[in-house]
């Protein structure tokens, strides 16, 4: 934009306005936000123990005041246009400070432990009576809870693998989705089907039998699959089908202090034909303490960490004090960051430490 | 609960140009319902984009510049929940970062 400055040959006096503004605040923003902020405005949203946050449709920012101890004086670019010089031009407001913005996630933790408190179970009679709480969330819902913007909050949504079902968010609850599989198993079993490939359309049809909502069986489904559908039939994912078994195993009080060989023999017992289990699939949601066949297995899992880099950070060190980085690595998935590299938040949260020289090196909390 | 303050879109936006002074602009004249004024401006060395302004006996320099980031004038409602009205846009600002210059005759008045 070229800079167009104020038509002034001949001099002009400078006045106050008699009706000075005093409602005016300045919003610094870059100019693709300026034309959203113009176009379709914005909502701040804060609270108590929240900061003031500026949500526009697809991002969000803190809002910080910067002061300054310079004036600023606004002056209507109309005023200096008038063709009478004698008038003065008149400064309509005065400013000594403007808002600034730093670009922020949603909050992921809040958001999951919203969907986690009201989530499927697919009873769904059992909501006519009225003191059991309806589950899931509509968008307004989480929007009056959430510091975001309704499309921000779709991809998040989308993102930690929520359904909508009549305009309500939910997760499936992890009980039901057990089920899910099961049924699913016993139907691809029971009609000759060979996994990982499944027939969609027959495989959803079938599952009605079983009362299962068409949408939860599709969704569920695309949960476990490897990609879109290839063709009529959809491609289950080894390691998430594997994955699904191997944390209901991890549950079973007989596996406490279980061996990496051992969990293995029984989990590949558990799963249906057509799915290899391998230790390789278990990164970042167990820890094994020594090495090799004979290491022992502990259940930690990443979905149970904060998305929060601090706390993450705090938890895993909680777990353990020393960390390699091949350990470490699985536990930093779905951290929420803007802006910053991996490297970056070793660098800010971690010390990293080299017992003896040629030794491996491994991370401390700082 | 989030205590909401919306932002509505502007329905007609001014343009601005901001003067940005060091210190304070102080007025003696009481509060009048007349304009009062602050000084003289005019374009320095004859260039578009600089802006001369004598103030009492201090004359100052400025220069026109482009902002980093542009600034949204936001205006304050209540009726009766407080909410904002986007009315303006800055993209441009008079920057005087030169200390003022005395000048030895008597201002004109």
């Amino acid at each position: 934009m070229s800079l167009q400055a104020l038509p002034l040959e001949q001099p002009r006096s400078l006045a106050f306005a008699a009706d000075q503004r005093s409602n005016l605040v300045l919003l610094e923003a870059d100019d693709s936000l300026v034309a959203e902020l113009l176009s379709s405005g914005a909502v701040i949203k804060g609270g108590l123990q929240q900061p003031a946050v500026l949500s526009c449709h697809e991002q969000s920012f803190k809002l910080k005041t910067a002061n300054t101890t310079n004036s600023l004086l606004l002056i209507p670019f109309e005023q200096v246009d008038i063709a009478n010089a004698a008038q003065p031009v008149l400064v309509e407001a005065m400013a000594s400070s403007q808002l600034e913005l730093f670009q922020m996630r949603i909050d992921l933790d809040k958001l999951e432990n919203l969907l986690r408190a009201r989530p499927y179970t697919g009873q769904a009679d059992a909501m006519e009576c009225e003191d059991i709480q309806q589950s899931g969330w509509t968008s307004e819902e989480l929007l009056s809870q959430l510091q975001a913007g309704p499309g921000e909050l779709r991809t998040a949504l989308q993102g930690c693998g929520a359904l909508e079902l009549d305009g309500r968010w939910h997760v499936i609850e992890p009980g039901y989705h057990d089920m899910f599989c099961e049924v699913m198993v016993l139907t691809a079993i029971q009609n000759g089907w060979q996994l990982p490939r499944v027939p969609l359309a027959e495989m959803v049809q079938e599952l009605t039998n079983d009362n299962i909502d068409t949408r939860v069986s599709e969704h569920c489904l695309k949960q476990l699959s490897l990609g879109p559908p290839e063709g009529d039939a959809i491609i289950l994912s080894n390691d998430k089908v594997s994955l699904r078994y191997a944390k209901k195993l991890l549950e079973e009080p007989r596996m406490a202090g279980t061996t990496a060989a051992n969990f293995l023999e029984e989990w590949r017992l558990l799963v249906p034909e057509g799915i290899h289990p391998s230790i390789e699939l278990l990164r970042g949601h167990v820890l094994l303490d020594g090495a090799g066949e004979a290491a022992e297995i502990v259940p930690f899992s990443v979905e149970s960490l904060p998305k929060e880099p601090m706390a993450r950070f705090k938890a895993l060190f909680a777990a353990r004090p020393e960390w390699r980085i091949e350990d470490l690595n699985p536990y930093l998935d779905g951290l929420q960051v803007v802006g910053q590299s991996r490297e970056e938040l070793l660098l800010k949260h971690c010390r990293f430490v080299q017992p003896r020289l040629n030794a491996p090196g491994v991370y401390c909390l700082r | 609960m989030l205590e909401i303050i919306r932002l509505n879109p502007a329905s007609s936006c001014t343009d601005y140009v901001m003067v940005e002074l060091q210190g304070e602009v102080d007025c003696h004249s009481d509060k009048t319902t007349t304009a009062r004024t602050i000084g003289t401006m005019c374009q320095a060395h004859q260039t578009a984009d600089t802006l001369q302004l004598t103030i009492g006996h201090h004359q100052l320099t400025g220069k026109l510049v482009d902002l980093k980031k542009p600034l949204v004038v936001l205006q304050k409602v209540s009726d009766p929940h407080i909410n904002y009205q986007a009315v303006g846009i800055i993209r441009r600002k008079y920057h005087f970062k030169t200390r003022p210059r005395a000048m030895i005759s008597k201002p004109h008045s």
